[in-house]
């Protein structure tokens, strides 16, 4: 249990980071200083809207996961719940499976719908052929890594 | 996978949930186990029957695989 109590330790400290970095995305893109480069009439406003909306999602879950790290530190109980849940063999297969069936449905929609796009816009079809090819050479070298490894 | 673990565990007068807590899963594996939804690892097998005092063979069904 020492082991995971230090591996919570360290990912506080990146969870921390993490929001550092986070909200100086967030002031850089407030006062300017990182803006897109485009002529397109208010996509600055609407590029910098969406930066600051995604870093402040990704900051409400790191933050959420640093509560959550910090009272399972100050509580053993709660540091044993929380170390069955992630290290449960079951839930684990069921991460790993539901994952992997999704990588797979999520390639054939790709293409399906990049097949239907294609009569309509080749931009669109390359975009969605290029994201199917490349997600499915990521889940092959997924398998290579895990053959070598297991 | 058939397991005697329910039986096991009315003789010992056990919950799922004291089962789980004390070979360090959740309630909802040993469901799953119980109703042959899920076949446990090897290791977990082993902390089941280990905590009942029986060999894994005695706690779960093999017939099927041979």
């Amino acid at each position: 249990m020492n082991e995971y109590r230090q591996r919570l330790k360290t990912q506080n400290v990146l969870y921390i980071l993490g929001i550092l970095a986070l909200a100086g995305v967030q002031v850089l893109a407030h006062i300017g200083i990182i803006s897109p480069a485009s002529t397109v009439k208010n996509y600055a406003d609407f590029w910098n809207g969406f930066i600051g909306g995604a870093a402040m999602g990704i900051m409400i879950l790191l933050v959420v996961g640093l509560i959550i790290n910090f009272r399972a530190l100050k509580n053993d109980e709660r540091l044993k719940k929380l170390f069955v849940k992630e290290t449960d063999e079951r839930d684990i297969m069921i991460s790993v499976k539901g994952k992997s069936a999704g990588a797979s449905a999520f390639v054939f929609t790709l293409v399906v719908a990049g097949i239907i796009s294609g009569y309509f816009s080749v931009t669109v079809f390359v975009t969605l052929i290029a994201s199917a090819f490349a997600l499915s050479l990521f889940m092959c070298g997924g398998k290579i890594y895990y053959c070598k490894k297991l | 996978m058939n397991t005697k673990i329910k039986e096991l565990r009315k003789q010992h007068k056990l919950s799922q949930e004291e089962l789980a807590d004390a070979v360090g899963t959740t309630r909802q594996t040993i469901t799953s186990i119980e109703v042959g939804k899920y076949t446990a690892s090897l290791p977990l097998a082993y902390k089941i029957a280990h905590y009942f005092g029986e060999q894994i063979e005695d706690v779960f069904d093999f017939s099927d695989i041979d």
